[in-house]
């Protein structure tokens, strides 16, 4: 990949975390934080004419987008006293949250496997990756395209997979993704995100700061590729990849992984539980395993 | 000295072995050395265990004889495992050689010879045959001092029932001796007998593997065209010189002056006559342009021209039956008759004259490498005309244009995906509040849209500020290449830091392994052993904090830097140490 140019724009996608249970549970409030984002999203704009943007509101059941219009019907009154963009954009985000809660609040449809505190982010993702393809194939001069995710919602174990691909799709497209993530614990899955991307992580702590969001989206997000390329980025030094067996959840130092499905166990069994791979045993054999079980033969699951 | 039942003394004499002066004793049972005030032998061989000797060449600085010995629980057919090298202290060498060939003669007739395989065979007294002692591995005279060095070290290859082999033994000195770091190591851990030498061999494995490897690669003939390059003297004569491996190179390269040289040398001309008519022959000079240097001719080396000539510009020279057809150039005119491509002009045979022996000179010397190379494998290559056919099938089948076959799969069959879904989220699931809950607080939710009013409070903007620029500066202080260069930290404390490193690590490594298998005794009292010897890894460590304290350094806060970067080392030790004893304990209490 080429190096950012100072005169190059960017293309930011914001995705927006709307998912109200989740919200519930922030110290800091929605309205307050819908506020410092939009104020972010105006100084992203201010930064440079040529910027564009995006944003893309998800909760726990549907994504949309909120701006640019061509995917609304929204229309707007000019105001002569603000900035006809900023109008536009503040206008376009917070109409179309108020949409989404109301209609969120009515119905109840939640996709198969997603609970009440987690938001279809992988969807997301995937609607910014495709409108970043196009924006860049659109575009005459060189953009460069990242995407910030401002998540609320727990991670959901049903969407690893298709999270993990838009994962890979954005860093093959040289897509940065930075996270703040604002409430809740440390989301394992948006963390690899940036770290393969190559964006920022970052935990705010709105309990500790009193709600400041604005300042650590000003600090970390804001800058564009050819400025990053000079700054140091705050960095959440411990990010843990350590893994979790499978069998009992717990955080493992050393583990046995399946060849086949790639599981992770605490202890080392003659069959995987999860895809019934029967493993061979005439190479390794461990201590635990080496009293009576045979190679090949069937055993029950471990659990 | 004691003498046992029935013993007694033949011969005594004072020596040196590794760098200590003692004297040597040779009775009628056994072959001892004692250390100068020592009261006990140092080292003791039955004579049932002496196998083989070997001593100095007559004209060897030193008088010298080494002593290969079994080691304890060593099978008679193993090569022997330990060596013991005496040194005569005697500055009179003709006495010393005269005190040395008793010991020759007394060894020589308790050399074990029903086994002599040949390893085992008694060395003559004079010691021509035998590799002499002092030219041991590292030679030039350095040799003695590694030998005696590395030899004690060696002789604690005493653990368990199987003793290292000599020709280990030679690998870990080879390794040892290429490897500074690792020969530092060694000493720190296995000579002041914090690890058996077994142990620390035990996890470089592969390091041997590679020297086993390397130390069997033989080296191929060198592939470069000879070139004879005069050097220039004052006048503007040329100097050729020709040493007696360029001779053979010559002879490779041009078997024709190889027989000429058998046939002319020395009974019709000298030996540097004959070189000295080869380099002003026209044979020799027949590839230079200047027509002043084509060269004389010359009634030996113009034969050699025409055998050349004749020889490499011989068609028959291979039989075409034998060529591979892939490599057979003349196989590409069928192209072009039944394409109807245009033929191939560019491969024509002696098109440029003057160049095509150089060519064709070019082309033998190829040959000549690769044949080297190939060796005998060549034979196999002209096999039976299905072989060929086969080679020639698989070398020209296109795969892409093959039918695809369908690959056997087995389909992944997860269980249970939610399991397996689930798994990849850290944290407590049962954190989470329930749905019940999140209506609940639904209800509750209300948010205020009308964002014209000014952002009044945006929280607490020191603190955050604070928080971000904190980690900006700890990754910028990680990122900085020279870091450790700003710490100032004299050479010799780093080198104390990396020696406390190397110690625990490899220390904390050997306890590992013994824990993560089944306690028994003879573990435990490893693991005692190793868990004890941590007290001189923090030995090392407060040392080189008080030293780090008292060091001069621009840096001011060098002791709590070096503190700061061998607390690691000892918070590992501890919670080795910890986990040791919490098992041990766990085990007494169970059983
Ligand atoms: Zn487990
Ligand atoms: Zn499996």
């Amino acid at each position: 990949m080429s190096e950012a140019a100072e005169p190059e724009a960017s293309l930011l996608v914001v995705v927006l975390d709307t998912n109200t249970a989740a919200w519930e549970r922030c110290p800091l409030q929605f309205d307050r934080a819908l506020q410092q984002v939009v104020i972010f999203l105006n100084a992203y704009l201010a930064l440079k004419p040529e910027n564009k943007l995006a944003v893309i509101a998800t909760n726990k059941s549907e994504c949309r987008y909120l701006y640019p219009t061509e995917f609304t019907d929204e229309t707007t009154i000019p105001e002569m006293q603000v900035y006809e963009q900023f109008r536009d954009v503040d206008t376009k985000v917070l109409t179309g949250v108020q949409k989404m809660i109301e209609s969120g609040s009515m119905s109840s449809d939640t996709p198969a496997g997603i609970e009440q505190g987690q938001s279809q982010v992988s969807r997301a993702l995937s609607k910014a990756l495709c409108y970043i393809n196009r924006g860049t194939k659109a575009s005459v001069n060189k953009i460069w395209p990242r995407i910030l995710v401002v998540s609320v919602a727990d991670d959901a174990p049903r969407e690893y997979i298709a999270l993990m691909n838009t994962i890979f799709a954005a860093q093959k497209l040289g897509v940065l993704i930075d996270v703040c993530k604002v409430v809740g614990s440390d989301s394992v899955f948006l963390q690899q995100a940036a770290e393969i991307t190559g964006g920022n992580y970052l935990k705010v702590d709105t309990q500790e700061n009193r709600g400041s969001l604005l300042q650590s989206l000003m600090f970390t997000c804001l800058a564009d590729h050819f400025t990053r390329s000079m700054l140091y980025s705050p960095h959440n030094d411990l990010i843990d990849f350590r893994a979790t067996c499978f069998c009992h959840k717990r955080v493992v130092d050393i583990g046995y992984v399946c060849s086949v499905c790639l599981s992770i166990f605490c202890k080392m069994a003659p069959v995987c539980s999860t895809c019934k791979t029967k493993f061979s045993f005439k190479l390794v054999r461990a201590p635990s395993a080496a009293n009576g079980t045979s190679a090949g033969k069937k055993k029950p699951p471990v659990n | 000295m004691l003498l046992l039942d029935g013993e007694t003394l033949v011969h005594t004499s004072p020596t040196s072995c590794s760098k200590d002066d003692g004297t040597l004793y040779y009775t009628n049972r056994r072959i001892l050395w004692i250390k100068h005030g020592a009261q006990t032998p140092s080292i003791v061989i039955q004579h049932e265990d002496f196998r083989l000797q070997q001593v100095s060449k007559a004209d060897a600085k030193k008088v010298m004889l080494r002593i290969s010995v079994m080691g304890p629980g060593q099978a008679p057919s193993d090569a022997p495992a330990l060596t013991y090298t005496f040194a005569w202290k005697n500055a009179n060498k003709e006495e010393a050689l005269a005190d040395r060939d008793k010991y020759v003669n007394e060894l020589y007739k308790i050399t074990p010879r029903k086994n002599a395989g040949g390893d085992a065979a008694p060395t003559g007294t004079s010691g021509t045959a035998a590799p002499s002692a002092a030219a041991v591995p590292n030679g030039s005279g350095k040799g003695a001092a590694t030998m005696s060095s590395l030899h004690p070290e060696f002789a604690k290859v005493k653990i368990g029932t199987d003793p290292a082999s000599a020709e280990d033994i030679k690998l870990r000195q080879d390794v040892l001796s290429k490897n500074a770091d690792l020969a530092k190591l060694h000493r720190a851990l296995v000579v002041s007998g914090l690890v058996s030498e077994e142990e620390f061999w035990s996890t470089r494995k592969h390091i041997l593997e590679t020297q086993a490897v390397q130390s069997q690669l033989r080296k191929g003939d060198s592939s470069t065209w000879l070139d004879l390059a005069p050097t220039t003297q004052d006048g503007g004569n040329f100097k050729y010189t020709i040493t007696p491996n360029i001779a053979k190179r010559i002879f490779k390269e041009y078997p024709q002056v190889k027989r000429a040289y058998i046939d002319n040398v020395p009974h019709k001309i000298g030996e540097k006559q004959f070189w000295k008519r080869f380099l002003a022959s026209r044979f020799f000079n027949r590839n230079r342009s200047t027509s002043a240097m084509k060269g004389n001719p010359d009634s030996i080396f113009d034969v050699c021209l025409r055998d050349e000539d004749s020889m490499l510009g011989d068609p028959d020279r291979f039989s075409s039956q034998f060529i591979m057809r892939l490599l057979d150039l003349s196989r590409t005119e069928e192209d072009s008759v039944e394409t109807g491509n245009m033929p191939d002009f560019t491969m024509r045979p002696g098109r440029f004259s003057e160049s095509l022996s150089l060519i064709r000179r070019f082309n033998h010397h190829s040959e000549l490498v690769l044949q080297s190379a190939i060796g005998t494998k060549r034979k196999e290559l002209s096999v039976s005309s299905a072989t060929v056919d086969r080679e020639l099938g698989r070398a020209t089948m296109l795969p892409d244009l093959e039918q695809p076959r369908a690959e056997k799969r087995v389909k992944l069959n997860i269980q249970d995906q939610s399991r397996y879904l689930t798994s990849l989220v850290k944290g407590d699931v049962t954190m989470r509040s329930s749905d019940e809950d999140m209506l609940q607080q639904r209800s509750t939710f209300s948010i205020n849209f009308d964002l014209s009013h000014p952002l009044s409070d945006c929280g607490n903007t020191q603190r955050t500020m604070a928080a971000l620029t904190g980690s900006v500066r700890r990754v910028a202080f990680k990122s900085r290449p020279n870091r450790i260069k700003e710490l100032n930290i004299p050479p010799s404390l780093s080198k104390a830091v990396e020696e406390c490193y190397g110690a625990g690590t490899e220390m904390l490594r050997h306890l590992w392994a013994i824990m993560r298998l089944p306690m028994t005794p003879e573990k435990r009292q490893k693991a005692d052993k190793i868990t004890a010897a941590f007290d001189n890894v923090h030995k090392h460590i407060r040392s080189t904090i008080t030293m780090a304290n008292s060091a001069e350094s621009k840096n001011a806060n060098l002791g709590s830097t070096i503190e700061q970067m061998v607390q690691p080392v000892i918070d590992s030790l501890n919670a080795g140490k910890k986990e040791y004893e919490r098992r041990v304990h766990g085990v007494n209490a169970s059983s």
